[in-house]
């Protein structure tokens, strides 16, 4: 009898740690049990509703005006780190979702949102679970995987009837790529999030104090570029009797050498076209073997940092900052980080953002991925409303960038108080050239060509922000590089008129045999390449690496990614 | 006093220098972050700083100080620590107490101690630990920290041998005078093994002041980060290549690293502190737990 009491009551102690998930339960689960009725409940009516539909929508074409009975969807989203919202708001109360609801009857409702490096991850999980929001924006993984899984909607017709002007314009702007990219067998099945690639070309950003210390000319040519170089490396241009300067900063994974490629013809990693219209691999084209002879050249003369091969971008930026660099490569916004820095410590520097010099009579190409940011909006399968999407999106674009008013600046975009109220719109789309096109209506209004009531909210921010730096804020010198006279920007202008890119044609999701080869293969790439540069292998290696990869596994790529390209065209 | 020889003054010489370097290797990367805190921005972004401040100053601390997600995900973890190492002991203690008894005075012990057993050697995985939470209504939710983790089963073997340790005579003892089961355990076993607690309570308190990843996946908002997910957040490096002019305005404004130092050291600080309390604990209790009788 004793015996069979202990038993209970060890038993009943272990069962309180053993069984616990289950009681720990008591009070959440009310919200779960809240959450799955009422996701019931909206597939429910989402049947009804696409009959009701049918009918209504043949009658008006075109976004209908506000949805009565407000329609509600559910949405995921990130947020940058300094975020803050106006007192008494939060994600599903300011004013992007008011104004959402009372002029268009959309009900924005934010499932979760986190800081933008965790949202890859993030939604992995919560596609992985099953249950995905009403909308949210999907890496061109994922959007494959959703559509294999059939989890999201066909947007070709949605697209086609009802796409505001707006969403269009930016969308045809962003050129015929990131529509492909989101089209699967014929259907598209995301809005791109069109980003900003083409105007962030990476040009070359150089020391011009110390150009006119040394007395040099301006990188033009090839020439030029490597005399400033070799001046910058060799002759103490920072005047302390010490070999302590970089002539053109690299970082250890390579990327910045991509644009000094792009000035040789010969391009970094991407798949190109050769004269019989297949897709080629350009890393393992004859140009890419000069371009590696011209960099081991600079690495001989003392001009790249001897230890560029343990220092990864924001290493480099350091020295950028410690005003040891004269030359790297880096795109217009570089202005604004790290060069900012770089006039913190020393006042009397000057940069400035220069195309690429000329290496023989054809101008240099920037190579340009596929240009959207992040991924596609994709819409559940069975939505009821996928149209209302494209509302949000007109409404960001109305309210970003085609607005002139100082009003609707100030209650969407930023204000005094609060410069990251954009951040809350529910979704967004990037206007490719946006950062150029200011450029030039601040050049017009500095030029006089312009008056400065007529520029949009955004241009005048900036302006006001030149002026102080005139009046002699370097807090503000960042801004003047990018969108100031001379600025980054121009050089990106430049590009774009010329359409000066090579584009990397390969814009769908890794396949499965790069998936399963493409580490290794990118690892040999760059240890072959880190040893040429750094003289440890002979140039002629570099036709051996070219052998190793097409046995490793990159003829099979080649392969799979011509018939996914003739199959795609 | 005996006379030392050659060779003993040698060795001791070498072994107080290694280990005086050692222990200066272990403080270096926070003597760095504490200067970096205190120097100006300038200064840090460009990598000058190493061990001294350059350009001191106390800005960072002021603007961590009316940061408001700083205070708020330090309220979180503070909450986290306390309630979370709070059930973890509780759980411990009461678990590791019938698992302690022998097979013939309980009976299914074998049978419990497995199922304990297998989760250490087991997990359910990412995506389906997150589906139970999820589907326990726990995301977003202090408990998604707290309850996954109640029960450590590494610790409950820890303590188990502790108990097995004790005299088995006070446990008879006090039976006879009546005592219950949970009365013997609360009133006997449990004050008698407090150094054990005590190396336990540090090893809970220090898993939850600095487990991060958890608090990514199953918070929902930002507001609800715990203060290490909070820091890690801010300490990896965002890629900006595309870049709007808003966002330009921000990456100024993130890129301060005097400020990131600033409050990776005050995240540090807390436990750092807990540390001396426990620690004279912390090396008898390990002794004692693994002397069996």
């Amino acid at each position: 009898m004793k015996r069979f009491g202990t038993m209970i009551t060890l038993s009943s102690m272990l069962a309180i740690s053993a069984l616990l998930p289950a009681c720990s339960n008591n009070a959440p689960s009310n919200e779960a049990g809240k959450s799955s009725s009422a996701s019931t409940g909206s597939s429910e009516s989402s049947a009804t509703a696409t009959a009701s539909n049918a009918s209504s929508e043949t009658a008006s074409a075109g976004l209908p005006a506000k949805f009565d009975p407000p329609v509600e969807m559910s949405y995921v989203s990130y947020q940058f780190a300094t975020l803050k919202y106006d007192k008494g708001d939060d994600v599903n109360n300011n004013n992007w979702t008011r104004m959402l609801k009372d002029e268009y009857g959309i009900v924005a409702k934010n499932v979760w949102e986190v800081p933008y490096a965790q949202y890859p991850q993030k939604t992995d999980l919560m596609i992985a679970s099953g249950d995905i929001p009403d909308f949210f924006l999907a890496s061109p993984t994922q959007l494959k995987q959703l559509y294999e899984a059939d989890m999201i909607e066909d947007l070709t017709d949605v697209y086609n009837k009802y796409a505001p002007e707006l969403v269009r314009k930016v969308q045809d702007a962003a050129g015929e790529y990131p529509r492909k990219a989101a089209t699967i067998d014929g259907k598209l099945m995301g809005i791109p999030f069109t980003g900003v690639l083409r105007e962030s070309v990476n040009g070359l950003w150089v020391r011009m104090d110390w150009i006119k210390k040394l007395g040099l000319p301006e990188p033009k040519t090839f020439e030029d570029f490597m005399t400033i170089a070799d001046a910058f490396a060799n002759k103490d241009p920072d005047g302390n009797n010490k070999k302590d300067t970089i002539g053109l900063g690299l970082d250890k994974d390579l990327a910045m050498t991509a644009p000094f490629m792009n000035m040789l013809h010969a391009y970094k990693s991407i798949w190109t076209k050769d004269a019989d219209g297949k897709l080629v691999y350009s890393s393992t084209q004859p140009a890419m073997k000069e371009s590696l002879i011209k960099l081991h050249d600079l690495y001989e003369k003392g001009i790249l940092d001897k230890e560029f091969v343990v220092k990864d971008v924001t290493k480099l930026f350091e020295d950028v900052t410690a005003n040891r660099v004269g030359m790297f490569y880096s795109a217009g916004t570089a202005g604004a980080y790290p060069l900012q820095g770089s006039k913190d410590n020393d006042p009397n520097v000057e940069w400035k953002m220069f195309p690429l010099p000329a290496y023989d009579d054809q101008p240099g190409k920037f190579q340009t991925e596929l240009d959207i940011f992040h991924g596609f909006w994709v819409v559940k399968k069975g939505f009821k409303h996928p149209e209302a999407l494209l509302r949000i999106q007109e409404q960001w674009l109305a309210n970003f960038y085609f607005n002139n008013s100082d009003e609707t600046h100030q209650k969407f975009v930023s204000n005094a108080d609060n410069d990251t109220i954009w951040m809350e719109s529910p979704a967004k789309l990037y206007m490719p050239t946006r950062n150029r096109d200011f450029y030039l209506l601040v050049n017009d209004v500095l030029s006089g060509k312009a008056d400065k009531s007529t520029v949009p909210p955004g241009v005048r921010d900036i302006l006001g922000m030149i002026e102080k730096y005139k009046a002699g804020d370097n807090q503000f010198w960042g801004q003047n590089l990018i969108y100031g006279e001379g600025g980054s920007m121009g050089v990106a202008d430049h590009y774009i008129n010329e359409n000066l890119y090579v584009q990397n044609e390969f814009i769908a999701a890794p396949l499965q045999v790069m998936v399963d080869k493409g580490v290794n293969l990118t690892k040999l790439e760059l240890d072959a390449f880190t040893k040429i540069i750094t003289g440890n292998e002979p140039i002629e290696s570099f036709d051996k690496f070219v052998t190793n990869w097409k046995k490793q596994g990159g003829d099979d790529v080649t392969k799979a990614i011509n018939e996914w390209y003739t199959a795609n065209q | 006093m005996v006379k030392e020889s050659l060779g003993r003054k040698l060795f001791l010489g070498f072994d107080y220098t290694f280990m005086i370097l050692l222990s200066l290797l272990c403080m270096f990367p926070l003597v760095h972050v504490l200067a970096v805190s205190f120097s100006s921005n300038a200064a840090s972004s460009a990598g000058l700083v190493t061990l001294w401040p350059i350009g001191f100053n106390l800005k960072s601390y002021e603007f961590v100080m009316q940061n408001a997600e700083f205070l708020r995900s330090l309220g979180v973890s503070v909450q986290r620590v306390l309630l979370g190492s709070l059930i973890q002991m509780l759980l411990i203690v009461i678990t590791a107490y019938p698992l302690s008894m022998e097979a013939s005075r309980f009976r299914f012990r074998t049978a419990y101690a497995w199922y304990f057993l297998v989760t250490i050697l087991f997990g359910g995985g990412l995506i389906p630990t997150y589906m139970v939470i999820k589907d326990l209504g726990m995301l977003d939710t202090l408990w998604a920290l707290i309850v996954p983790s109640s029960v450590p089963v590494f610790s409950v073997v820890l303590l188990l041998n502790f108990y097995r340790g004790l005299p088995r005579e006070l446990e008879e003892a006090a039976f006879i005078d009546g005592a219950s089961l949970l009365r013997t355990l609360f009133s006997i076993i449990l004050p008698l093994s407090l150094p054990a607690i005590a190396t336990l309570l540090l090893f809970s308190m220090v898993g939850h002041w600095n487990a991060w990843f958890d608090g990514l996946l199953y918070m929902n908002r930002p507001e609800n980060y715990p203060l290490q997910s909070y820091l890690q957040t801010l300490i990896i490096n965002n890629d900006f290549k595309a870049t709007t002019a808003e966002e330009l305005q921000m990456l100024k404004s993130i890129s301060n690293r005097s400020v990131k130092a600033a409050q990776i050291f005050l995240g540090a600080l807390p436990i750092l502190l807990v540390y001396p309390f426990l620690q004279k604990y912390f090396m008898k209790g390990i002794v004692l737990g693994s002397v069996k009788e």
